[in-house]
């Protein structure tokens, strides 16, 4: 499980300035603000970059208190965005306690939600992409126009279904498949900015979801937009596919039964599925050689 | 132009670092306390998740703050307008949730208090549903309408003009209803944009694009479609049992008077550059004067010959009969009506000028004083280059922007360039996030590093 700390976009090192107050207009001071100052950055997305330094207007967590002068690890949520940026904790860690294993919390997070999004997979796949058709309606249209049997539903949501096909080198969770097809939205609509695009050629980690099951509605319907093909995967987040060099710490997190079947030779095609989900003990195992490989590199 | 005008960047400073593509904006005042507004666009939630954000200000405009409260199964929505309750003050959203893949799903949401940091309430869900715009109405002393004009592809296959409504939105359990507003044959499907004014007397227009032909290929990007521009009416709030079928056409006896039959416009899947990296598909609003509900502005969009033109007509007979254009703008998109409370009429649009790497968005507020569309003066509000910045995704300035009124007060929305040249605000702007003019550059959070233009939201006032 995925605990809420160690999932909070927002982990910095800061130190409380002052108790009941705030300096966000809007966000009144009350007994759960308290002022901060963010010493350090741990994570947070690339919009806030540059907030080391500041003073940030922090709502603590339920039960949970601050003292003035303490330094700690604070995880937390957006709250407001204004003249000042105002945060809701979800609670604290000791920077002493925390000191000590310093590369092990900081990779946590990354880990565990990388791992999540596996655990929501159908199949996880390393490979190559070697082909991507439109769907056999949207040929249709694109190669003669608009065509009677053509469809007159006009959406500027429409995904535009494309599928990859994509050749298997390994898999990392499902069941053994040495070809795997998924479909993505080719859309460029606001809906879908962020699923990912596959090209051919690309390689790297794939992973596929099962397709959310159509909502049971008339025939006649069809809700707003053309759902994919059932018969394929889809990837629609844009965590959905992850680079090549995503495949060590992809690794580091797997069951140890699946560790033989990433030492493979690339190009070398050669099937494993998993045969159980990832576990508290694998958590333990991947932030441990993740901190290794941190400690080596420094 | 003799009035005063207050333009803003809504980004907050503490988000000085983003370079989202924050575009197709909407607006809402509260009519009951104006210093309290609600802005959205495409704006991400900073912090991802599941909740998207709205703009938020007490100040009447003056400083604006970013909250996410809308649950939307994403980061962002599809799509988002809303609107302030006259009697109750809550803030209503209608949006389009993040997809699974399986469909568009329409969500109706409210906010008794749009600071506060709690989510806002679902009152309804439903599948199907394209671009809901929301707009509100006193229903007697204590009640309040929300319609939510929208394109449904579930309920009346073919006849696709929508409106979603409920006659005590404020209620604890809030009861929608949906009316079609469609009564000729069409192209299969209407278009998008289901726009509704609202007038205090429970007189509610709305227009739509009904869609007679399509040529081409939508994913090809060449679709061109036919249309009429049809207005109904309602002359009781939507509260009878057979709503919008006040305005008949003299033709054919149908609801639905048909303003304009047979324009041409294309409806674009992608912006094309040689477009100004917009994606064209139609544009309408609709506006009732305060003070005479038989008086009603309507603009559209249309091809003339080759050219996408923006048309703008009146009705002093509650839509029984439409005057020609009373004015016309040449490329003109994204546009926005509203009739103070004087009577006068503010028009605000964005237009492409210039070609090539010439190419320039404008944004403009005309004003026409009452009893006077024949004169209308002009301010342009912004004015930057087509081809930068580049689009992150369609569509790259909204597929509307918006304008209302309160009092004499017009209060607008809407997207362009953040790029911090004062020659792009020949009127004056403000930066809330940090910035140089003399530089032309925008900063992140310490100064310490450059951050890219992108598309932002801006508001304004204008007080004539």
């Amino acid at each position: 499980m995925v605990t809420p700390m160690a999932d909070a976009p927002f982990v910095f090192e800061g130190t409380v300035k002052a108790a009941g107050t705030s300096n966000v207009k809007s966000l009144p001071a009350d007994r759960s603000t308290a002022l901060v100052t963010v010493d350090h950055v741990r994570q947070a997305p690339r919009s806030l970059a540059g907030l080391a330094g500041k003073e940030i207007t922090l709502r603590v967590a339920e039960g949970e208190t601050l003292k003035v002068g303490m330094k700690a690890i604070f995880s937390a949520d957006g709250l407001l965005f204004a003249e000042n940026l105002a945060l809701q904790s979800r609670g604290h860690e000791p920077l002493e306690s925390v000191a000590r294993s310093a590369a092990l919390i900081g990779t946590v997070p990354v880990v565990q939600r990388l791992r999540k999004h596996v655990d929501d997979a159908a199949l996880v796949v390393s490979g190559r992409v070697s082909q991507v058709r439109a769907n056999e309606r949207s040929a249709k249209v694109l190669t003669r126009g608009l065509s009677p049997d053509a469809p007159t539903r006009v959406s500027e949501h429409e995904p535009f279904w494309r599928q990859a096909v994509i050749q298997v080198s390994q898999v990392h969770k499902g069941p053994k498949k040495k070809e795997v097809t998924v479909s993505f939205p080719s859309s460029t609509d606001v809906m879908w900015r962020k699923a990912p695009k596959f090209t051919k050629g690309q390689t790297g980690v794939f992973i596929l979801h099962t397709p959310a099951p159509a909502p049971a509605i008339a025939a006649r319907s069809v809700r707003g937009i053309t759902p994919p093909p059932q018969d394929a995967y889809v990837a629609l987040d844009p965590n959905d596919y992850l680079p090549p060099s995503a495949v060590p710490a992809l690794q580091a997190m797997l069951p140890n039964d699946l560790l033989g079947a990433s030492q493979q030779q690339p190009g070398v095609l050669k099937v494993r599925a998993a045969r159980a989900p990832i576990g508290r003990s694998h958590m333990r195992k991947a932030a441990k050689k993740a901190t290794k490989s941190y400690k080596k590199r420094s | 132009m003799a009035g005063t005008l207050f333009l803003i960047n809504m980004v907050p400073n503490s988000l000085s670092g983003e370079s989202e593509q924050d575009s197709e904006p909407m607006l809402a005042v509260d009519p009951n306390n104006p210093l309290q507004i609600v802005g959205t666009a495409f704006t991400p939630n900073p912090m991802g998740g599941t909740v998207a954000p709205v703009y938020v200000s007490v100040d009447g405009g003056k400083s604006w703050t970013l909250n996410p409260i809308v649950p939307a199964d994403g980061e962002v929505t599809g799509d988002i307008t809303v609107t302030f309750g006259p009697r109750s003050s809550a803030l209503y959203a209608g949006i389009l949730k993040m997809p699974t893949g399986s469909g568009t799903t329409l969500r109706i949401l409210r906010s008794k208090d749009a600071t506060s940091a709690t989510p806002m309430d679902v009152l309804t869900d439903r599948t199907g549903v394209d671009q809901p715009f929301a707009q509100s109405m006193p229903n007697g002393k204590k009640s309040e309408v929300l319609l939510i004009g929208d394109n449904d592809f579930d309920l009346r296959p073919g006849k696709t003009s929508n409106v979603d409504y409920s006659l005590d939105a404020a209620a604890a359990t809030a009861v929608f209803k949906n009316a079609g507003v469609e009564w000729r044959s069409s192209a299969s499907q209407n278009g998008p944009q289901v726009r509704a004014a609202c007038h205090a007397s429970g007189v509610v227009y709305v227009v739509y694009y009904g869609w007679r032909k399509q040529t081409g290929s939508f994913e090809g990007n060449t679709l061109i479609v036919t249309a009429d521009v049809v207005v109904v009416r309602d002359d009781s709030g939507a509260a009878g049992p057979n709503p919008f079928m006040n305005l008949k056409d003299p033709k054919d006896s149908l609801p639905g008077r048909l303003v304009a039959q047979g324009v041409r416009f294309p409806f674009r899947s992608q912006g094309k550059t040689q477009e100004g990296q917009q994606r064209l598909g139609g544009d309408l609003s609709i506006a009732v004067d305060p003070n005479n509900s038989e008086v009603v502005y309507l603009a559209y969009s249309a091809l003339s010959g080759t050219k996408y033109t923006l048309h703008v007509l009146e009705s002093t007979d509650s839509g029984k009969s439409w005057s020609k254009d009373i004015l016309t703008i040449p490329f003109g998109i994204n546009v926005a009506l509203s009739v103070n409370a004087k009577g006068d009429v503010g028009l605000l649009y964005q237009k492409l000028t210039g070609s090539g790497k010439r190419a320039h968005w404008e944004t403009h507020f005309q004003m026409a004083a009452k009893g006077s569309t024949s004169t209308w003066s002009d301010l342009t509000l912004s004015n930057h280059p087509a081809n930068s910045p580049l689009k992150q995704f369609d569509p790259y300035l909204g597929d509307y922007a918006y304008m209302t009124s309160q009092g004499h007060d017009f209060y607008g929305i809407f997207s362009a360039s953040n790029e911090p040249d004062v020659s792009h605000f020949p009127n004056g702007v403000i930066f809330q996030r940090n910035h140089d003019f003399s530089s032309k550059s925008l900063t992140n959070l310490s100064n310490s590093s450059a951050v890219p233009i992108s598309i932002d939201p801006f508001f304004f006032k204008y007080t004539p």
